[in-house]
C-alpha cells in the first residue's frame, strides 16, 4: 500500500486514538492500541518516511503510557502490603535483618554497659560540650523530660523528628548502594552515639528519666532504622554476591525485594516522631504508665514482624 | 557504529525507540529544579516564621516532603516529568517504556543520595559515562531511564506546488533507498538549493539528470513512491 | 569521506547531539582523556612550581590555556568519527601541527565565547579565513546557539564548583574541625599545611582533566549534528549507495545499456566533470559555496527568525503610598494564632494518625478477619487486557477446538483460544492473583510461580508466539502448530 493511501484511510483513527490518551474511561483504549501498535509494525516493514514513522512512534509510547500508567498503585493493595506483605518480606530477608541489628545492637549493648562505669568511653564518642547538653536535657522539668508550655515547642519537635529521622532512615538505605558500606556505617554509628549517651546520662543518675522518655517510642523507632539499614544491605550484598546474576540485575531485584522494607521503616518513623513529640516528654503521664505501654509496643512490634502473614504463607 | 539510541519491545512484540539523555540537559533539569524548590522553600520558611516555634515545625516537615517528594509526585503525576525535565524536554520512563510507578519514583528519589557522593553528583556523572544509556545509580536499582521527549511530530513534505508529471523508475527500488528518496523530499527545504543540487547529481544514473532537472525528477519519484501520484 | 563514517548520522535534537558527542568520547576516552592530562598536569606542575607564591594564580592561567588543551582531544574525536582514532603517542605527535592556525585568536579574542564549544571544530578543523569565517559561523550558529552557551555553562560551573566543594567535603571530616581548615586554607590565623595547600589548589585542576574533554565531545556533538541538518550527510550516504547500485544495473544488460546510454549521454555531452569528492570531509565548503550558503539558508522557511519576548507589567500603575510612621501593631488574636495553632497541630496530629489507623482496619476488616479466621475466596476477573476468560466462554475441549482453528486457517483464532484457556487455568483452577488490570507481562511473572518450570516455559513460549502474531505483525510458522498439541499435557479445561 502505498504510503498516502496508508495515511489517509487511518489518519482519521490515529487523531482519535490521540485525543483517547488525554482523557480516561474513554473508549477502548487497548483496542486501539494494538492497532496502532499493528500500525507501526507496518510504517517500519514497508520503511514509510522517518516522519509518518515517528508519528505512529509518537502514538504507540503515548498509549503504552497510558496502558501501563497505573498512578494509584500505592493505595491499591496496601492493607495486604501492611498485614501480610511487610512481615514476610521482613522474614523472607532475615539475613541482613539480623546483620543489622547485630550492627546496631552491639555497639549500643556494650557501650551502654561499659560507659555506665567507665565514663570515658562515652567521652571519646562524644564531645563534652555534647554531654553535657545531653545532661542537661534529661533533667526534670527539662527539654526530654516534662518540657513545659510545651505546644509550640512539641509541634516543632514533631517536625525536627520527621525531617531528621525519616532522613537517616533513608540514607541509611542509600548508602548500602556503596558495597553496603554506608548501612553500616549509619547501624554502627547510631549505636555508638545512642549507647554513648544512655550510658552517660544513666551515670549521671538520670536513668529513669531517660528510659522513660525513650521508651515510649524506641518500639517504633529502632525497628524502623534497622528496616532501612537491612535493606541496604541487602543491596550491598546483591552487587558484592550477585552470584550467577549480572550485577545490575542483581540490584535491580534487591532494590525489589528491598523497598517494602524501606516503606515499613518510613511509617514507623512517623509514628514514632508522633509519640516522640507529643507523648514522650510529657511530665503528666507517670513513668510506670511510659515504660508499660513503651512495653507493650515492643511486644506488639516484635510479635507481628514475628508473626503475622504467616498462616497464609504459600 | 556510535549511536545513542536505546530500543525496547513492548509486550505487543512492538519495538520503541528511545534516546537516553545525557548529563547536561540532566543537570540544566536539576538546576531549574532546585530553583524551584528552594525557592519555594525559601517563601514558606520565612512565611511560617512568623509562627514561632510551631512554624518551625512546619517548616521542617514541609522541607522533608519538598526534598523526598518534589521529584517523585511530578514523576508520579506529570507523566515522568518535573518542571525541570519539562523545560528541557526529558521525561523518565521506565526501561520497558512504560512510565514511572511509584516504587520506581521512591527509590531514585532515595539514592539520589547516593548519586550526589562524594560531590557534585560525582557518583551518578561518573556511572552516567560508563553505562550505555546514561544510567546514575539510581536509575540502574530502579530500572529507569531519562529520555528525550521526542519533537513534535512535523510534516516537513512540500504540501503545494504544481502536480507533477510522475516519472518512472528504471527498477525497482529496495524499501530502504524508497525511504531515502522520500527522507530527502521531506527535507529539501532544510537544504540549500547547492547543496539539494550536489545530493540530486549523486543519484544520476537513476534519474538520468544532473541539476535542477535530477531534482525535479527525484522529487517526482518521491512523490510517486508516497502515492500522491 | 562520509562512508568510512563510524557514528550514526541521523537528525538529532541539539541535546541528542551533545549526547553523541558523549558516546563518541566513551569509545575513545582512553585516547581523549589521556592525551588531555598528559598535557595538562605537567603543566600544571611547571606552573605551580613557577607561582609557588602565589598558588591561586596557577588553576587561572589553565583554565585560560584550555584552548591549547583542546586541540588534540578534538584531534582524536574528529578522527574518531571516520574510524581511524590515533592513539595517545599518534596524537602527541601530530601536536606541533595541531597548533599551527588559529591558536593565538584561540587564547585572545576568541578565549570568552560563550559559543567556544561549537565553534572550536570550525577554527580547528575548517581553518576558514576571516569574512568566510563570520559568514560560517552565523550560518552554526544560526539554530542551537543557546545549547552551545548552556554546555559552556554548565561544564563551567561543575569546573568552578569543584573547588568549595572539595573544601567543603574536607571541612566536615577534618578531624580538628572544620573551622580550623577554613583558617589553615584561607585565614592568616592557623598554621598553613604546605601539603594541604598543593592538593587544594591542584583541585581545578582535576576538575579541569576530569570535565573538558566532555565539554569538547559534546560542543563536537553539536557541530557535527549542525552539519548533518545542514548537509544531509545521512542522504548523502544513501544516495552514494543507491547510485552506486543503478550504475551497476544500468552496466548489465542490453536494455539496461540503452537506457544507461540514454540517460548518461546529455550529462556526459555537457562534459560535466564527476562529483568531486572533498578531500577532507570535515573542511568547510568552498568560500563562494559558503556565501550562497548562507544567502539561501536565510531564505528557507525554517530560519525565519522567531523571537518571543516577554515582560511582566503591572496592570495599574502603582499609587504613591502614603506612609505613616506609625509601627503597625497587630492586633491580639494574630499575636495568640501560633499559640492556637500549635495546641491544635498537638492534637491534631496524633487524631490523624489514629484516625488513619482506624480508617485502615475498618477498610481492611474483611482482610483481617480472614487472617484471623477462614480464607475469604478472591473474586477472580473474567477478563484479562481485553480478552474474556470466563471458563463458561470457552470450549470444553480446547486443543482440540484450536486444532480446528489452525487447520481452518485461522492460526490467530487457535492461539487466542490457547492463551485465552491457559489464563482461565491460571485464574481459576490456581487462583493466581492476577487482578484485571494485570498485563501480559505480569501474567507470566505471576504463572512462573504458580506452574512448574515445564508449564512454565510452554506458556512464555506461548505468551511470546501469542503476542508477536497479535500485534506484532509476525506471521505464523508451521511449527507454531504443535503448541496445540502441547497444551493439553500442562492444563486443563473445564471439562476434564
Amino acid at each position: 500500500m502505498k504510503q498516502e493511501l496508508f495515511e489517509r484511510t487511518h489518519t482519521a483513527e490515529w487523531d482519535a486514538f490521540a485525543a483517547m490518551c488525554g482523557k480516561t474511561g474513554q473508549g477502548d483504549l487497548p483496542r486501539a492500541y494494538r492497532r496502532i501498535c499493528h500500525h507501526l509494525a507496518l510504517a517500519r516493514q514497508r520503511c514509510y518516511t522517518a516522519g509518518l514513522v515517528r508519528r505512529l512512534d509518537n502514538l504507540v509510547m503515548r498509549g503504552h503510557q497510558e496502558l501501563y500508567g497505573n498512578a494509584s498503585g500505592l493505595t491499591r493493595g496496601w492493607g495486604d502490603f501492611v498485614l501480610r506483605g511487610l512481615p514476610r518480606r521482613v522474614r523472607a530477608l532475615r539475613g541482613p535483618v539480623l546483620a543489622a541489628v547485630l550492627l546496631f545492637g552491639l555497639p549500643f549493648g556494650a557501650l551502654t554497659l561499659a560507659s555506665r562505669r567507665n565514663t570515658e568511653l562515652a567521652a571519646m564518642v562524644e564531645s563534652p560540650q555534647e554531654l553535657a547538653h545531653m545532661e542537661s536535657m534529661y533533667q526534670s522539668g527539662k527539654e526530654k523530660f516534662g518540657r513545659k508550655d510545651a505546644a509550640d515547642a512539641d509541634v516543632q519537635m514533631f517536625g525536627f523528628y520527621i525531617w531528621n529521622n525519616v532522613r537517616i532512615g533513608f540514607q541509611a538505605f542509600a548508602g548500602g548502594i556503596v558495597f553496603g558500606l554506608g548501612s553500616i556505617f549509619f547501624l554502627f554509628f547510631n549505636g555508638l552515639h545512642g549507647g554513648a549517651a544512655a550510658g552517660w546520662v544513666t551515670h549521671a543518675g538520670l536513668g529513669r528519666n531517660f528510659w522513660s522518655f525513650v521508651v515510649t517510642h524506641s518500639a517504633l523507632e529502632i525497628p524502623s532504622l534497622i528496616l532501612s539499614g537491612a535493606a541496604g544491605l541487602h543491596l550491598g550484598w546483591a552487587l558484592l554476591a550477585p552470584g550467577r546474576r549480572r550485577r545490575g540485575q542483581a540490584l535491580r531485584e534487591a532494590v525489589k525485594e528491598a523497598l517494602p522494607l524501606v516503606y515499613g521503616a518510613a511509617a514507623m518513623d512517623v509514628g514514632a516522631a508522633c509519640l516522640e513529640a507529643f507523648w514522650s516528654s510529657s511530665a503528666l503521664t507517670p513513668q510506670a504508665v511510659k515504660f508499660g505501654a513503651g512495653g507493650a509496643l515492643w511486644a506488639a512490634v516484635l510479635a507481628y514482624f514475628l508473626f503475622a502473614g504467616r498462616r497464609h504463607a504459600r | 557504529m556510535i549511536d545513542t539510541l536505546t530500543r525496547v519491545e513492548t509486550p505487543e512484540g512492538v519495538e520503541l525507540e528511545f534516546s537516553p539523555a545525557g548529563p547536561v540537559p540532566r543537570a540544566l533539569a536539576w538546576l531549574l529544579d532546585a530553583v524551584i524548590r528552594y525557592t519555594a522553600d525559601g517563601i514558606l520558611a520565612s512565611l511560617l516564621a512568623q509562627l514561632g516555634r510551631t512554624g518551625v515545625g512546619i517548616v521542617l516537615i514541609i522541607l522533608f516532603l519538598m526534598e523526598w517528594g518534589y521529584p517523585v509526585i511530578f514523576e508520579v503525576f506529570n507523566g515522568g516529568q518535573t518542571p525541570g525535565k519539562m523545560a528541557l524536554g526529558l521525561r523518565v520512563i521506565r526501561e520497558d517504556g512504560a512510565p514511572v510507578g511509584w516504587s520506581r519514583s521512591v527509590v531514585r528519589s532515595l539514592l539520589t543520595t547516593a548519586d550526589f557522593l562524594p560531590f557534585a553528583y560525582g557518583t551518578g556523572l561518573t556511572a552516567m559515562f560508563l553505562g550505555r544509556r546514561f544510567q546514575r545509580l539510581g536509575d540502574l536499582a530502579a530500572g529507569t531511564l531519562v529520555v528525550h521527549v521526542p519533537p513534535r511530530f512535523q510534516p516537513l513534505w512540500a504540501a503545494g506546488g504544481p502536480p507533477e508529471a510522475p516519472f518512472p523508475l528504471p527498477f525497482p527500488l529496495t524499501q530502504l533507498e524508497q525511504r531515502a528518496v522520500m527522507s530527502f523530499a521531506e527535507r529539501v527545504p532544510l537544504l540549500t538549493r547547492e547543496r539539494v543540487e550536489e545530493l540530486g547529481d549523486l543519484l544520476e544514473p537513476l534519474s538520468g539528470a544532473r541539476g535542477p532537472e535530477g531534482v525535479r525528477r527525484l522529487l517526482a519519484i518521491a512523490r510517486d513512491l508516497r502515492g500522491q501520484a | 569521506m562520509l562512508d568510512k563514517l563510524r557514528v550514526e548520522v541521523r537528525l538529532r535534537t541539539p541535546w541528542e547531539a551533545a549526547d553523541l558527542g558523549f558516546a563518541l568520547l566513551r569509545e575513545h576516552a582512553g585516547a581523549a582523556f589521556g592525551v588531555f592530562a598528559i598535557l595538562a598536569l605537567p603543566l600544571a606542575l611547571a606552573l605551580t612550581v613557577a607561582l609557588r607564591s602565589t598558588p591561586w594564580l596557577t588553576p587561572l592561567i589553565l583554565w585560560w590555556l584550555k584552548p591549547l588543551l583542546d586541540r588534540p582531544v578534538l584531534h582524536v574525536l574528529a578522527r574518531g568519527t571516520f574510524g581511524d582514532a590515533p592513539g595517545i603517542l599518534g596524537t602527541l605527535r601530530q601536536v606541533p601541527r595541531l597548533y599551527r592556525r588559529g591558536l593565538v585568536a584561540q587564547l585572545l579574542w576568541r578565549r570568552p565565547s560563550l559559543d567556544r564549544g561549537l565553534l572550536l571544530p570550525v577554527w580547528q578543523l575548517e581553518e576558514p579565513d576571516g569574512s568566510t569565517y563570520r559568514a560560517r559561523r552565523q550560518v552554526l550558529l544560526r539554530r542551537g546557539r543557546s545549547h552551545a552557551q548552556l554546555l559552556t555553562v554548565t561544564c563551567f560551573l561543575f569546573q568552578a564548583l569543584a573547588f568549595p566543594l572539595v573544601v567543603a567535603l574536607l571541612a566536615y571530616f577534618w578531624p580538628a574541625g572544620g573551622t580550623e581548615l577554613l583558617d589553615a586554607v584561607f585565614g592568616g590565623r592557623g598554621e598553613r599545611i604546605a601539603w594541604l595547600d598543593a592538593f587544594l589548589w591542584f583541585v581545578p585542576t582535576l576538575a579541569m582533566v576530569a570535565i573538558e574533554p566532555f565539554y569538547v565531545a559534546a560542543g563536537f556533538g553539536l557541530y557535527l549534528n549542525r552539519r548533518v541538518q545542514l548537509e544531509g550527510w545521512d542522504l548523502e550516504l544513501a544516495f552514494r549507495l543507491l547510485g552506486e547500485r543503478a550504475r551497476k544495473l544500468a552496466a548489465r544488460g542490453l536494455g539496461a545499456l540503452v537506457l544507461a546510454f540514454l540517460l548518461l549521454a546529455p550529462a556526459r555531452l555537457q562534459g560535466a566533470p564527476p562529483p568531486e569528492e572533498p578531500k577532507q570531509t570535515l573542511k568547510a565548503p568552498p568560500p563562494r559555496k559558503a556565501k550562497a550558503e548562507l544567502a539561501e539558508v536565510l531564505k528557507a522557511p525554517e530560519f525565519a527568525t522567531q523571537r518571543d519576548s516577554w515582560h511582566l507589567e503591572l496592570r495599574e500603575p502603582v499609587k504613591p503610598e502614603n506612609k505613616t510612621s506609625t509601627p503597625w501593631t497587630p492586633p491580639r488574636w494574630l499575636l495568640a494564632l501560633p499559640k492556637v495553632l500549635a495546641s491544635a497541630l498537638k492534637w491534631t496530629i496524633p487524631v490523624a494518625l489514629i484516625a488513619l489507623v482506624a480508617f485502615f482496619v475498618w477498610r481492611n476488616r474483611k482482610l483481617i478477619l480472614s487472617t484471623l479466621g477462614e480464607r475469604e475466596p478472591q473474586e477472580a476477573p473474567t477478563q484479562l487486557f481485553g480478552l474474556d476468560i470466563r471458563p463458561a466462554a470457552l470450549p470444553r475441549d480446547i486443543p482440540t477446538a484450536a486444532l480446528a482453528l489452525w487447520d481452518d486457517g485461522d492460526p490467530r483464532a487457535a492461539l487466542s483460544l490457547l492463551y485465552r484457556g491457559a489464563l482461565a487455568h491460571l485464574v481459576h483452577r490456581l487462583r493466581a492473583p492476577l487482578g484485571p488490570g494485570a498485563t501480559e507481562g505480569d501474567c507470566l511473572d505471576v504463572a512462573r510461580e504458580a506452574l512448574t518450570s515445564g508449564a512454565w516455559d510452554y506458556f512464555a513460549r506461548l505468551t511470546r508466539t501469542w503476542l508477536g502474531l497479535a500485534y506484532g505483525g509476525r506471521s505464523a510458522q508451521a511449527g507454531d502448530r504443535d503448541l496445540c498439541a502441547e497444551w493439553g499435557g500442562h492444563f486443563q479445561g473445564r471439562g476434564s
